[in-house]
């Protein structure tokens, strides 16, 4: 038997199922002579035990503390990057159904030439139904997700919980630290606003820079060696298509990493 | 002896000291604790907090938006996002410190070209027009110091890090030097952003713009002549990670005795169930 008591959690002695086990044990019966779903039941099964009996004690319970350990706000901080992702997501594919990736010219009034790109946002901000609520909501979840990326980064250099099992996991977290910044440029320059064209100069300026591939990383990441419709698109795609995706799959990693490996502590 | 058997070796050579420290009843290291209920349901209580702010901020602080892109119009200053001025701030630093190039006619000898977009351009075009373009090319720009001298160092460690730095030791005050590494990198990443608006600084305090060490280096290493911005950038992040070290070798002792509490934790190990 062991010392902590696990054994105590199973029940050997067996006892009638109610209503409800019965009610699933018929839905996995006629699933199971279907799509023979007792072989995956059997390894979740063993992972359900991994998780719950195999993983170690909880912090308090191990040290038998009874305060409230000051530092555990910096331990959500991973959490809060997720949920700004979501966040980011939702007002995104809202966003997405009015802004149109365009910078053919239109003449606007009391504003002069501007590009269709230009227009869809402002429409957004003055004409579409809580526009301004849901582009701050977008920017602000933008704004969080990058400082609690960094401040994340830095709770976990400084506890040093990147050492032994955990090595990988930094990896993945520095891959997505870089693809937070991406994001976050290829936003910044879809309004085509004067920031916006400014900005994308310093990128196309940085990509011409690289020795040999210059003009090709250009090519690739702005579309030629000035800005125009082509950059809009790409920028688009990534920002909208490629980033999100990859970013997704990533936490989703680094996330079941985390689990599987449990949080490293300090003190 | 196959792959197959090799492993299968290995399998039960764990399994085994896994039953043996179990019969022992000894201890192997700590790992960490689990993330799900545990860690989760703290988080959960912070992030229903962090969703009201989101919220509020929303709701009343609303984001601007800019006029429209004028290519013709470049504003005074062009920045991009707060979380890049960083990278901006280094392009500047390479281009402005022109710490291996140095200016026309410097102490630098040619084979820094290399570091130049126009020494590269030629060779896009073809082979014999570099030929005949590369004795003609003029000083360079030194774009590429900022872009690659100065990112890769800060952006090549991040990867290197779990390698480089190994043991068990997992709070700042046990090892000094890991920590106040980090404070240097926060410190450069922070006065690089700063730099990103140096033309703004030096017109509101022009006292920055202030150049040092022309008699202290004399005229020899004139690349070294830099104003007071440009010291700082450099001198502000290595004395807050002096300070950290110093501070952290002086107060090591107290920082870690609170009672036998925690810092006999990390020496606690976990028994195999």
């Amino acid at each position: 038997m062991s010392p902590d008591g696990v054994e105590a959690r199973r029940d050997d002695d067996f006892t009638e199922p109610g209503p409800i086990a019965k009610l699933l044990l018929a839905a996995f019966a006629w699933l199971d002579e279907r799509y023979r779903i007792r072989n995956y039941a059997d390894s979740i099964q063993h992972f359900y035990h991994q998780l719950n009996f195999e993983l170690p004690r909880t912090h308090t319970e191990k040290y038998n503390l009874r305060v409230i350990w000051y530092w555990y706000p910096l331990y959500a901080l991973g959490s809060i990057v997720f949920l700004a992702f979501i966040f980011a997501t939702i007002s995104g594919i809202l966003l997405t159904f009015y802004y149109i990736p365009s910078t053919s010219s239109v003449m606007m009034e009391g504003v002069g030439e501007a590009t269709q790109a230009w227009q869809s946002v402002a429409l957004i901000m003055t004409e579409m139904p809580l526009g301004f609520m849901i582009r701050a909501v977008h920017f602000w979840s933008a704004m969080v997700m990058v400082s609690a990326v960094v401040l994340h980064m830095a709770r976990v250099y400084f506890t040093q919980a990147y050492k032994k099992p955990r090595e990988l996991n930094w990896l993945l977290g520095v891959v997505l630290f870089l693809l937070t910044l991406g994001l976050g440029y290829t936003g910044y320059i879809l309004p085509w606003s004067q920031l916006s064209f400014w900005a994308g100069r310093i990128g196309l300026e940085m990509s011409l820079s690289t020795p040999i591939l210059g003009k090709w990383l250009a090519g690739l990441l702005f579309g030629g060696v000035e800005l125009g419709q082509e950059t809009v698109t790409r920028m688009y795609v990534l920002h909208v298509i490629l980033l999100p995706l990859l970013t997704f799959g990533a936490s989703i990693a680094h996330v079941a990493i985390v689990w599987w490996q449990g949080i490293a502590e300090p003190h | 002896m196959s792959l197959k058997a090799l492993t299968q070796e290995y399998v039960e050579e764990a399994e085994r000291m896994d039953n043996q420290r179990r019969d022992e009843k000894s201890l192997r290291p700590v790992e960490g604790f689990p993330f799900w209920p545990h860690e989760m349901v703290r988080n959960i209580v912070i992030v229903c907090f962090f969703t009201a702010a989101l919220l509020y901020l929303a709701a009343f602080m609303p984001y601007f938006l800019e006029g429209p892109a004028n290519p013709a119009g470049q504003p005074e200053v062009i920045l991009p996002d707060w979380y890049l001025l960083w990278s901006y701030g280094l392009l500047k630093l390479g281009n402005d410190f022109q710490l291996l190039n140095g200016p026309e006619g410097a102490w630098v000898g040619e084979w820094w070209h290399v570091w130049d977009r126009q020494w590269w351009t030629p060779w896009d075009m073809g082979p014999s027009t570099a030929i005949v373009q590369l004795p003609i090319i003029g000083p360079m720009n030194a774009k590429l110091m900022g872009l690659i001298g100065l990112h890769t160092p800060l952006l090549i460690p991040l990867f290197l890090i779990p390698f480089l730095d190994r043991g068990k030791a997992q709070r700042p005050q046990e090892q000094p030097f890991t920590t106040s590494v980090g404070v240097f990198a926060l410190g450069v990443l922070t006065m690089a952003s700063v730099y990103s608006i140096n033309n703004v600084i030096y017109n509101r305090w022009p006292v920055t713009a202030t150049k040092f060490g022309q008699d202290l280096i004399g005229p020899f290493f004139q690349f070294l002549q830099w104003d007071l911005l440009s010291w700082m950038t450099v001198l502000l992040p290595l004395t807050l990670a002096v300070l950290t070290y110093v501070g952290i070798k002086t107060w090591r002792e107290r920082m870690m005795d609170e009672g036998d509490r925690v810092f006999k934790l990390n020496r606690n190990y976990y028994r195999v169930r």
